[in-house]
Order: structure tokens, then C-alpha cells, then sequence
């Protein structure tokens, strides 16, 4: 009970500090196996995808997060693991056995969805940076995956990198058509036509 | 509520009933009319429900929750004009003090009736701390720039609308009336204004741009007709206020003018940005700011012509060697 109260007044918080729009452009919500990527500048980005998500799709979504920041006191664990029922990775020492990729393959099982950023850290500036390789890793185990691409627009100004205060403007969140690993793509061809995906949602 | 307001209420809710019951059968049945042209109107339409609603919460709530409706509207302005604005990093922490401190303060002064701070508030403290706050902060570039365009939000967005609700802290008991009533009588007159606007676009033959960069559809015929248009039904409505017939007409026709610079400057500065609504972040939707335009301009200098008169004619009922109150005993017992 409290997980639904609580999961509806952090929905609302979100919507209320980022004043975030979201728009499906040439795409649909859908309960079926996804990853969802989206660009990074703010830690209200996850908060804000994860509430513009209509709540059926919501309970079958996981954001990925870095444990060394959401594990971090009562308040925050109790966000990331109960509320936002998120998938946390360790971000220092990674091993081959345990990988993140191979971590949050694991934990979606055949069941769960799940949103990253694969640029790797927040923007400052509010461009979108070269897509890190764990997008690709990801396909090649599970190429059935649909990828949402998801450009999120002003949140940088909203709580960009290393400021506490939200300033209350107004934001948008677009989630565009799904893409898929071609067969013999290359990384690095693959990755830039990800990361393009993105980009084109500028605007939409 | 007292018997000119409620029959004031009551004739803009028959209007505004009439006009969704129109609005409506014209939806569900497929008319030549533009689709377009049509979805514009219904979002007109909610629009004045909402307004109508908050002089309605006005009468049955009481003041505070009016004044609470406006500083949320106000908080959401200032939110629109933010985002169009290219504001900088070092802008960041003034900006949160402007939407958390300055907003709800201004708004708790008007509701607790003290004039003589809420009226300087923002043109004297906070329009000397924001370029203070932002020096210290060190960053240089376009630096009036981002000064003008924080102090031009908040002047706009939230000191000029807070004089809407203030409109319910004025004494008439002497003139008669009540604030409510004033209130209703001041939204109606914006939103006639822009009404008679619309209509004479389209249906004066002779149209001449006021300024044909800025806004196709606002012509000097447009704005002298609406202005009469709006002075006449002022005059007509004078019972619902506490001016003599004469007087209602020229405020209506005050109002009708400042909303119609209020229209026009806010489509300038859309121009500037490069934006048609406000609300383009959201699609499909105008934007709270393209609503309250004709309000925001004509609040100010309605409300303050209103205290003048109510000034002069309390002055005027004891004969004093005061000039202006010569001249008010003269034109006004």
C-alpha cells in the first residue's frame, strides 16, 4: 500500500518539478520487453521517464542506476529499491564474471524493461555525448530486445549537474519508434545510429 | 456575495453555458467550420470557465483561495517565460529564489492586504537583488541581458498579475459593491475586449496592422472597435460597480486598450524567441501566459485608477482645501 501512495506522490513531485510533457512520437506504450535510452543531464532524468510512463507500463520497468549513489542513505534506498523497484549496478570494481551487462540481463529476466543512459554520466553541457558499448553488448545477447529511443529536453537547466535547487521550468520527454540491432551491424555503426535516434527527437 | 455581483455572475455564466452548448453541438456534428478555428474556441472557452470558477471561489471560498488560484497561475507564467528565456548556469540559485521566496511572498503580501510593501516588493527590493545575486556569481556574459529578462518575467508574470486579486482587497464599502464583484467585472471586460478583437478582425472591411511583424491579426481598427465596444458594455454593466455610469465606461475602455498592449507585447517577445505559444512545450495546448496576457497589463493600471477613485471620492464627500480633491468634489459628487 504505502509502495503505491508513494510511487503515485513521487509521480506527481516529478511532474511538478520538471512540468515535463511527454509525447509517443511515431511510437507506442507497450508492456513487452524493451530498453529504453535516453540522453542524461540531471539526476531528475530517471525520476522524470519513469513518470511519464503510463503506471501499467511502470510496474514492468526497472531504471538502472549506480548503486553507489541511490544505496546511500534510508531516503534514497527506499527510492531506488521499493518505489522505483530499480535495477542498482556498482559502478567500481567491475569484474568479467560479474559485468553489468550480464548483470542486467540477469535482472530482466523474460519478465522486465529496463531505462539507461548509455552515454555513462550526466552532461553538462546539454549535448548528447558518444554512446558507451554496453547498448551493443546488450543486443548481441538479446537482439529480439526493441530499443526506445527517449530525448529528454531542458532538464539541464531544470537541475543540471552539481546543483541541489530545482529551478521549476518546463520540460519535454519524447520516447521515439523502436530500433533493433541489425544483423552484422557494426559497434560502432550501430551505436552512432543510436545515438542519432536520439538526436532526432529534438524538436519532435 | 451582494445582488449586483451575483447578477453580474449570472449573466456571464448564461453566456459562457450558451456558448459550450454551441461549442459542443458544433463538435459532435461535421459543419463547414474549420476544425482548427473551432478547437481554438473551446480552448477559449475553458479558459473563462476557469476564470469564471475563480471569481465564483472568490464569493463562496473567500479572498485567500483566489489570491492562492492566482499565485499558482502566476508560478505557472513565470515557468513558461523562464524556459523561452536563455538563462545561464550562475542564474541558476536567483531563479530558484525568484520561483520559491519572490512568488509565493508577493502573493501573501496581496492576500494580507499590505499595500504599501507588496506594491514595492518586486520593482524595488527584488529588482536590486537579482542583479546583485547574479554579479556574485561571477558570470559576465550577457549580463544586463539576463538581468532585463529575470526583472521583465517577474514584472510581468507575477507583480502585474498580483494586482488581479488584489482588486479583492480594496474597501468599497463606501462606493457600494464589493471586490468579487469588481474582480468579475475587470476578467469580463479583458476577455469582451478580446472578443469584440476577434470579431471586428472579421468583420471590418478596412484593416490596417499596428504591427505587421508582430501580430497579423491586432489592427488599429480592431483595437479602436474593441475599446468602444467594450466602453459601451462597461457603461451598461455600471450598476455592478462602484463608478458612476461615465466612469465605468472609460475604465472598460482603459482595460480594453491595456489588454490589447498587454497581447501585443507578449506576442513581441514570442516573436523574439521564435515560439507562436507559450505553451509549446506542450503540444497541441496554448500556454497559461497566452491566457493571461490582456490580464497581466490591464491589472496594474486598473486596479491603481480604481484606488485613485475611491481615494478622491471618499476625499470629495468632506470638501478639504486639497486641490485634486477640489477637482474630484467638482467632476465626481
Amino acid at each position: 500500500m504505502d509502495i503505491v501512495i508513494g510511487r503515485a506522490i513521487l509521480a506527481l513531485l516529478a511532474q511538478f518539478l520538471s512540468g515535463a510533457s511527454s509525447r509517443w512520437y511515431l511510437s507506442q506504450p507497450d508492456t513487452c520487453q524493451r530498453v529504453y535510452f535516453a540522453n542524461h543531464t540531471s539526476h531528475l532524468d530517471i525520476l522524470v521517464i519513469w513518470a511519464s510512463l503510463p503506471a501499467y507500463v511502470r510496474k514492468v520497468v526497472r531504471p538502472v542506476a549506480a548503486k553507489d549513489y541511490w544505496s546511500a542513505g534510508p531516503i534514497r534506498r527506499y527510492i531506488a529499491t521499493r518505489l522505483f523497484n530499480a535495477l542498482l549496478l556498482e559502478r567500481q570494481n567491475v569484474k568479467v564474471h560479474q559485468n553489468p551487462v550480464n548483470t542486467m540481463l540477469e535482472e530482466m529476466g523474460e519478465r522486465y524493461s529496463i531505462i539507461i543512459f548509455p552515454e555513462g554520466g550526466r552532461q553538462s553541457s546539454g549535448e548528447v555525448a558518444e554512446f558507451k558499448s554496453g547498448l551493443y553488448y546488450m543486443c548481441k545477447h538479446r537482439p529480439e530486445l526493441e530499443l526506445i529511443p527517449i530525448y529528454i529536453d531542458n532538464m539541464n537547466r531544470i537541475l543540471p549537474r552539481g546543483t541541489y535547487l530545482p529551478v521549476p521550468m518546463l520540460s519535454r520527454v519524447v520516447f521515439g519508434p523502436p530500433l533493433w540491432l541489425e544483423e552484422n551491424e557494426k559497434k560502432n555503426d550501430f551505436l552512432a545510429r543510436a545515438r542519432q535516434a536520439v538526436l532526432d527527437l529534438k524538436g519532435k | 456575495m451582494d445582488l449586483p455581483t451575483l447578477g453580474l455572475v449570472l449573466i456571464v455564466l448564461a453566456l459562457l453555458g450558451s456558448a459550450s452548448v454551441v461549442a459542443s453541438l458544433l463538435q459532435r456534428q461535421a459543419t463547414g467550420m474549420e476544425p482548427v478555428i473551432l478547437d481554438k474556441f473551446c480552448s477559449r472557452l475553458r479558459g473563462w470557465w476557469l476564470l469564471l470558477s475563480l471569481v465564483a471561489a472568490a464569493a463562496l471560498l473567500g479572498d485567500g483561495v483566489v489570491v492562492f488560484l492566482f499565485g499558482a497561475m502566476s508560478f505557472w507564467a513565470m515557468r513558461e517565460f523562464i524556459t523561452l528565456t536563455p538563462t545561464r548556469p550562475a542564474d541558476h540559485r536567483p531563479l530558484f529564489l525568484v520561483f520559491f521566496i519572490c512568488i509565493p511572498l508577493q502573493f501573501i503580501l496581496v492576500w494580507l492586504n499590505l499595500y504599501d510593501i507588496y506594491s514595492v516588493l518586486i520593482p524595488t527590493y527584488v529588482f536590486l537583488l537579482i542583479p546583485i545575486f547574479i554579479a556574485i556569481f561571477g558570470d559576465t556574459k550577457r549580463y544586463l541581458e539576463r538581468v532585463a529578462q529575470i526583472s521583465a518575467s517577474l514584472l510581468i508574470c507575477v507583480y502585474c498579475l498580483s494586482y488581479a486579486p488584489a482588486l479583492l482587497t480594496l474597501d468599497l464599502s463606501e462606493q457600494g459593491g464589493s471586490g468579487a464583484g469588481l474582480l468579475c467585472f475587470f476578467l469580463l471586460m479583458t476577455q469582451l475586449s478580446e472578443i469584440f478583437q476577434y470579431v471586428s478582425l472579421h468583420f471590418l472591411p478596412v484593416q490596417h496592422c499596428v504591427a505587421p511583424a508582430i501580430n497579423a491579426s491586432r489592427t488599429w481598427e480592431g483595437l479602436l472597435a474593441s475599446s468602444l465596444a467594450a466602453m459601451l458594455v462597461g457603461t451598461l454593466l455600471y450598476w455592478a460597480t462602484p463608478f458612476p455610469f461615465w466612469l465605468a465606461g472609460i475604465m472598460s475602455f482603459v482595460i480594453a486598450f491595456m489588454s490589447f498592449g498587454g497581447a501585443l507585447t507578449l506576442s513581441a517577445i514570442k516573436r523574439d524567441r521564435g515560439v507562436k505559444d507559450y505553451g509549446t512545450l506542450v503540444v497541441g495546448h496554448g500556454g497559461i501566459l497566452d491566457r493571461i496576457d490582456t490580464i497581466c497589463f490591464a491589472a496594474p493600471i486598473f486596479f491603481h485608477l480604481t484606488k485613485m477613485y475611491l481615494h478622491y471620492s471618499s476625499v470629495s464627500a468632506m470638501p478639504s482645501p486639497d486641490v485634486m480633491a477640489f477637482f474630484s468634489y467638482l467632476f465626481l459628487s
